[in-house]
């Protein structure tokens, strides 16, 4: 079953996040920064798509992205950029590193569903 | 001649923008949006502060600084006695405070500026009164009023480095947070 990372800071955030698609039966587990996002993905090969924030304190969303393409050798996992940030700068960098989507702060919960049919479901 | 790097339409401009970010933001839900009013500055932090959510705003041509006062009575948590649940409450309103200062960051990057915004940073509540201290050009104050009958301070500074305009910015933007954006 596919099953979803959510990787942010904000233990708000975390629990919004999660606690909505757990409610709509998707398997979700969590991360609180890019590193603690890699190690999640590197123990747990189920995850099908990973909605991230940016700016985190230790490793940043964007860096994550670019190491699970590069140290992970993981060309096809999707990511979702959850965050305040919206400057075109970022989102080509996104784009480079293969981010599938943007969603801009705050969470509503049926954008990110949308994007979970979309990209996971097809 | 000294030259003016922050003219009064754009200290208005920038005041403007907070309080618009902050109504639409800080609440704890969208129909429980704060009243934003001003007060004078300096504006000492209240008796029962307990710390300060600091947000960094920057580019190359200024660093803005907004501080959240976090009062006692603005926390809000089932059980008093479970510091989980304060650090859940804190880190709740910092989201909160992330989302108002991503606005603006977004309404300060329109026009082309490449603006940076920090991680909220938890300062003791003795920190507000530094802002003064590092002779900003601009320094106002605010009281978020919640409809519980608490509220938190606030502070907006900003050290401009070169001119710079913030007045054509309070024109209503058209901002999509929220949407998926597929690439």
């Amino acid at each position: 079953m596919a099953k979803i990372l959510v990787v942010d800071d904000s233990s708000t955030v975390r629990d919004e996040v999660a606690g909505f698609f757990r409610k709509n039966g998707i398997d979700t587990i969590a991360a609180v920064d890019g590193r603690d996002g890699l190690a999640k993905l590197r123990a747990d090969p189920g995850v099908k798509l990973v909605i991230s924030d940016i700016n985190m304190p230790d490793m940043d969303g964007l860096t994550m992205v670019e190491k699970i393409r590069g140290e992970l050798r993981n060309a096809s996992l999707a990511v979702v950029m959850l965050t305040t940030e919206n400057n075109p700068q970022m989102k080509e960098r996104g784009r480079a590193a293969g981010v599938k989507g943007w969603i801009v702060k705050p969470f509503r919960g049926e954008s990110v569903l949308e994007a979970f049919r979309k990209i996971v479901q097809g | 001649m000294a030259t003016t790097l922050l003219s009064a339409a754009s200290r208005a401009g920038l005041d403007a923008l907070f309080r618009r970010a902050a109504a639409a933001n800080i609440g704890p839900t969208p129909q429980r949006a704060p009243d934003v009013v001003a007060v004078a500055s300096p504006h000492p932090p209240a008796a029962d502060c307990v710390g300060v959510l600091a947000f960094t705003i920057t580019s190359f041509r200024f660093r803005l600084v907004v501080m959240l006062g976090v009062n006692a009575g603005v926390l809000e948590w089932d059980d008093p006695d479970a510091e989980a649940g304060r650090r859940a409450a804190i880190d709740a309103l910092a989201e909160r405070g992330n989302m108002a200062c991503g606005e603006m960051a977004r309404d300060l990057a329109r026009g082309g500026r490449h603006v940076g915004l920090s991680t909220p940073t938890w300062l003791r509540a003795s920190a507000s009164p530094l802002l003064e201290a590092s002779a900003p050009q601009h320094l106002s104050a605010f009281e978020l009023r919640l409809d519980n009958g608490a509220h938190l301070d606030a502070w907006v500074a900003l050290r401009a480095y070169a001119p710079i305009e913030f007045d054509t910015l309070v024109a209503a933007s058209a901002d999509s947070a929220g949407e998926l954006e597929l690439f």
